[in-house]
């Protein structure tokens, strides 16, 4: 099935939070800090309240001084980092809002905010984890009295790693950079808030990709009953995990509501979303692998230090959780210790991105195997094979999850087999011979998808769900109407739940209209949509509802038809005895005998057509795949380009083959960002060296693989349908390959890459290193 | 990323844009295609008291082509027609290439070529090619309209010639020997983006296998762009191979004063416009004596 909201979006028709507009609506800007650290002294608004068409002016000192501070929802036992809505008394990062700014037009508020004057009184400030970690590093926190700059230290270990480092044939131990990205969507991040003084609700429309999670936080921040709060998201311009967050800014916009008696509208620029929108990966890994002779690897133990920024935001430190936990990634290695360290820095806060904490667990893991292959003598592919879990060993206890299903030994062959039919490596012997280099790179990825068990997530810390319910409705009229509390933000995500809902309950996908991101209308949902849980955990209670509904369909159509229930079937709208269609009746016959003529329903059969069911998933679902790039360096530029690139996967149950590729030619175009261009780069002081797409370089069409493609199909045994996760599971395991094949390309020079993004100029760089060493 | 209040004009003509400059010779901008205005201005790094739009002044569009070889080639000529128009591409592929390595389709349908040499940006392609080209830019001010040859121009970056009160009407071009050979090269992190270096090169080798005309001109490396005054005394009368060229890059990579950036380390620029230098060079070479064109 095509997607259906491609021609809207296609030509412009799509209303986002930008394309909103209210009567009387005025419109919001943030003044921000321009410090990393610094104590406000006083503010001078006067001059900018003064002005003609300026509404307000709120600062720290106007809230309300019961609102709470932004909330965190996933509580791993760490240190509170407090902040408000409008910094209060000091700012922590540059970029931190300090005071909105609501006139008849943004020009205007700009105009304003040129004209208030903060008296700042800069202070010490941080601009890395190693700096943050100095004995004498000045501390983000010294009036909460931190005794230091770390906000949370998370450790845990199977088998005995001691004696398996003891008893090693082999020890490889490497230090990794992963930089700071963020999810920089399209769309950048909107607001618009309408508070009905008369009946005192607020109605807030959000670029958010958690509705009911953002009215409850909001709820509890305002101290307002939660009902009395309507989250309303219009479409999406991408959210990738930036838009799983809650920020001030909403919060602010709230307030600017009520100050001022106005819908009030605020829209991110482009230059602030570099700042104001939540970054993400940024870590420094050291990581050890221990190996007998032949290749088994007996122990990993991983020392991550995770530079959360100013403030745990609404997810915590949770990527830095997740990548601790995944240190053995698919391989059966008994033994496993970490230690991550949430580091605050006076930087933008960090939080979700595609992926999560899991291409950094990927990549050290990954190039760490690719190191013991070196070491070993043996071919890289060769070794993972030995390693990965094999299919009758699974399910299997990892450190924290189960993984679950699946034959990841199969995939990889493929994956291999692939890369001889398409040519390689018998071309690159060729190109080398020639004296081109060219280099191939392997990694084999798992994804923690479809979060999540809730049970599970509460005993970890986590202040949500892990659930998700539908609701589904036939009309009088015989067409459906399908209600998710998961949003669509240009994944796709409601074709796939209409594919769903269309096969259970028997009408044409045509019929069926998908409501979403309307808090007073669709059933919560546990988690929001991220974590890859759409399909799959918002699938299986779309299924869920739609056979539910379905077996009263068929009851009714069976008492109509005079008709065995058992010996119906629903296709397209249409009810039949199996086997006759000249005996059948329409959707549109059920649904006007379930609300108009009840006279026609069975004895004892209630009115109505609908059914909402909820779904929680007993465990994790576990897709898994193998990427190999294979790329060309220049050696006198340093420029990448790549040849060739291979994927290999295992997603389940496939609902939407071009939805599903869709997603993993976009997940992998985010990780060939992170292997080489993406960068948000601060000084040590905590003052960014980044401002706009000038610095901060998203790759393109013309940089990216055309990606050669195969699925493979292992239904989850954990969910209805079969169906697994698969919206970030290209940004996992391509960081690794596309790093792996351009050292492979320079092994020539014997160069070791730990550290993204690879750019140009690093490349030459290490070259020329090597150069001086052979000399 | 909205501008503060500014006064918009729409001369007509060239005279009445002098006209307007003539008032707020220090406060105004001129806009062009508005590729580097409009954010300049959205950011407010850039406050002018008048906008003044030369969309609508007649007189700056053409592209003129006259029989002795001359390109004149108006100021608000778009960056696209550059690789679109024929007779342009026949006469000046250099500057067809150059072209094509600005940004993007959509940012060169807007852009213009007097737009990019008067933003003087380091990193821009035009400035560097009309320098290898030898063109000479048409200014026009209150009294009098000036010629500057475009060695003159760049004056620093994003800093030209052109004074208060008045504007870039054209740039002229010779167009170089028949059988001179061109080449454009560029490196950028991705397409479109900035460039960290490039080369423009044009060389045209004589009948008796000697090379008789050399010009190169480094963008990226520097505040201006890099023009190599020595490269006809190391060049002419030489052979064209490669062992020659390699040496003019090194040579141009030592001379050349580049900057650090988030991108690239000023060593890596320095070393890289030799290499593009070499390359740029080589290319037009094996493209000399008409045995490639177009």
């Amino acid at each position: 099935m095509r997607r259906r909201e491609d021609a809207e979006l296609l030509t412009g028709k799509g209303r986002f939070i930008g394309d909103l507009s209210r009567p009387g609506m005025a419109h919001a800007v943030f003044l921000r800090s321009p410090f990393p650290h610094a104590r406000i002294g006083s503010i001078d608004a006067d001059r900018a309240r003064a002005m003609p068409g300026v509404h307000a002016v709120l600062t720290g000192a106007d809230l309300p001084p019961d609102l709470g501070a932004q909330p965190n929802t996933h509580l791993f036992g760490e240190r509170e980092t407090p902040y408000y809505a409008l910094a209060r008394e000091r700012v922590r990062y540059a970029g931190e809002p300090v005071a909105v700014i609501v006139a008849d037009s943004a020009y205007l508020a700009e105009d304003a905010r040129a004209q208030i004057v903060v008296d700042w009184d800069p202070l010490p400030s941080v601009g890395s984890v190693e700096r943050a970690l100095a004995d004498d590093a000045p501390l983000v926190y010294d009036d909460l009295d931190w005794p230091d700059n770390v906000a949370a230290t998370f450790e845990q270990e199977m088998g005995d790693v001691d004696r398996a480092f003891d008893e090693a044939d082999v020890v490889v131990t490497e230090r990794y950079r992963i930089q700071r990205q963020f999810a920089c969507s399209l769309e950048t991040r909107g607001v618009l808030a309408e508070w009905d003084a008369n009946v005192d609700e607020l109605t807030l429309w959000t670029s958010s990709q958690i509705v009911h999670i953002a009215r409850d936080l909001l709820a509890a921040v305002l101290g307002l009953p939660e009902h009395r709060i309507r989250v309303l998201v219009p479409r999406l311009g991408g959210g990738f995990g930036a838009k799983f967050h809650f920020y001030p800014e909403e919060t602010a916009v709230a307030l600017a509501a009520r100050a001022t008696g106005r819908p009030v509208r605020w829209v991110e620029d482009r230059m602030e979303s570099f700042l104001a929108t939540v970054h993400a990966r940024e870590q420094r890994v050291e990581l050890s692998m221990a190996a007998r002779e032949d290749g088994t690897i007996t122990a990993v133990k991983g020392d991550l230090m995770g530079d959360m920024g100013a403030a745990l935001h609404t997810v915590g430190y949770g990527p830095l959780w997740l990548t601790a936990v995944m240190i053995t990634n698919v391989y059966e290695i008994p033994n496993a210790r970490v230690r991550a360290r949430a580091v605050v820095t006076n930087k933008t806060p960090l939080g979700s991105f595609r992926g999560w904490g899991q291409p950094q667990a990927n990549f050290v893991v990954e190039r760490t195997v690719d190191r013991l292959a070196r070491e070993l003598g043996r071919d890289r592919a060769e070794l993972r094979r030995q390693n990965l879990i094999p299919p009758e060993r699974l399910p299997r206890k990892s450190l924290h999850h189960t993984l679950d299903s699946g034959d990841y030994p199969a995939c990889l062959d493929r994956a291999v087999a692939l890369l001889s039919e398409r040519g390689w490596p018998d071309r690159q012997g060729e190109l080398r011979d020639q004296g081109r280099h060219v280099g191939i790179g392997i990694s084999f990825y798992t994804e923690n998808s479809a979060l999540g068990p809730s049970r599970m997530l509460n005993e970890g810390g986590v202040q949500q769900g892990g659930y998700d319910i539908a609701r589904m409705r036939v009309e009088p009229g015989g067409e459906v109407t399908l209600y998710t509390g998961l949003c669509e933000m240009g994944q796709g995500l409601t074709n796939a739940l209409t594919q769903v809902c269309a096969d259970n309950v028997g009408v044409h996908p045509d019929q069926i209209t998908v409501v979403t991101g309307d808090s007073s209308q669709v059933p919560y949902t546990g988690y929001g949509t991220g974590a890859s849980r759409g399909a799959a955990v918002g699938g299986a209670a779309v299924m869920k509802a739609s056979r539910t509904v379905r077996e009263k369909v068929l009851r009714i159509a069976g008492h109509m038809l005079e008709a065995n229930p058992d010996d119906l079937e629903a296709e397209d709208g249409t009810i039949f005895v199996r086997g006759t269609r000249a005996r059948s009746v329409t959707m549109a016959d059920v649904g006007r005998a379930a609300y108009i003529r009840a006279i026609e329903l069975p004895e004892g059969e209630d009115p109505g057509l609908e059914a909402i069911e909820a779904f929680d998933p007993p465990q994790f679902a576990w897709p898994y795949g193998a990427n190999i790039a294979v790329v060309e360096v220049d050696v006198e530029t340093g420029v990448v380009s790549f040849l060739d690139y291979i994927y290999v996967h295992d997603c389940g149950t496939i609902v939407n083959p071009t939805i599903v590729e869709g997603q993993i030619q976009g997940a992998v175009a985010q990780g060939i960002g992170a292997a080489l261009f993406e960068s948000l780069p601060y000084d040590d002081e905590g003052q960014p060296l980044f401002g706009s797409f000038m610095e901060y370089l998203l790759p393109t069409a013309a940089e990216l693989p055309r990606l050669a493609m195969e699925h493979q199909h292992t239904p989850s045994p954990n969910i209805p349908g079969g169906m697994k996760g698969v919206g970030e599971a290209g940004t996992i395991g391509s960081p690794a390959a596309v790093v792996a094949a351009i050292e492979d390309a320079l092994s020539p020079y014997g160069v070791r890459i730990n550290e993204t993004p690879v750019t140009p100029s690093a490349i030459l760089s290490m070259i020329a290193e090597r150069e001086v060493t052979a000399a | 990323m909205k501008p503060p209040p500014f006064d918009y004009a729409t001369p007509r003509s060239v005279d009445e844009v002098v006209e307007v400059l003539r008032e707020a010779p220090d406060e105004s901008s001129l806009l062009a295609g508005g590729q580097s205005l409009m954010p300049l201005l959205n950011m407010r790094m850039a406050q002018p008291r008048v906008v003044v739009d030369l969309n609508r002044a007649e007189g700056l569009g053409a592209i003129e082509l006259t029989g002795e070889g001359r390109v004149r080639i108006g100021s608000m000529v778009r960056q696209r027609r550059l690789e679109t128009d024929q007779e342009l591409r026949d006469r000046l592929p250099l500057l067809t290439e150059a072209a094509r390595h600005i940004a993007h389709v959509p940012i060169r349908m807007r852009g213009t070529v007097g737009g990019s040499l008067a933003h003087a940006d380091p990193a821009a392609e035009l400035p560097a090619a009309v320098c290898a080209l030898e063109g000479r830019l048409l200014v026009r001010g209150t009294e009098v309209e000036r010629t500057i040859p475009a060695g003159d121009f760049f004056l620093g970056a994003l800093t030209s010639a052109i004074g208060p009160g008045e504007l870039l009407v054209a740039v002229a071009i010779d167009t170089p020997p028949k059988g001179t050979g061109w080449a454009f090269h560029e490196v950028a992190r991705t397409h479109g983006a900035f460039a960290l270096a490039g080369a423009a090169a044009l060389l045209h080798v004589g009948e008796d296998g000697g090379i008789d005309l050399a010009r190169l001109a480094l963008l990226g490396v520097g505040s201006v762009p890099y023009v190599p005054d020595w490269l006809g005394e190391m060049a002419v009368g030489e052979a064209p191979d490669e062992s020659l060229f390699r040496r003019i890059g090194e040579r141009a990579g030592d001379e050349v004063a580049p900057f650090d950036d988030v991108h690239a380390s000023a060593d890596y620029r320095r070393r890289v416009a030799g290499v593009l230098s070499a390359r740029a060079l080589a290319e037009a070479a094996g493209r000399s004596n008409g045995r490639a064109s177009g």
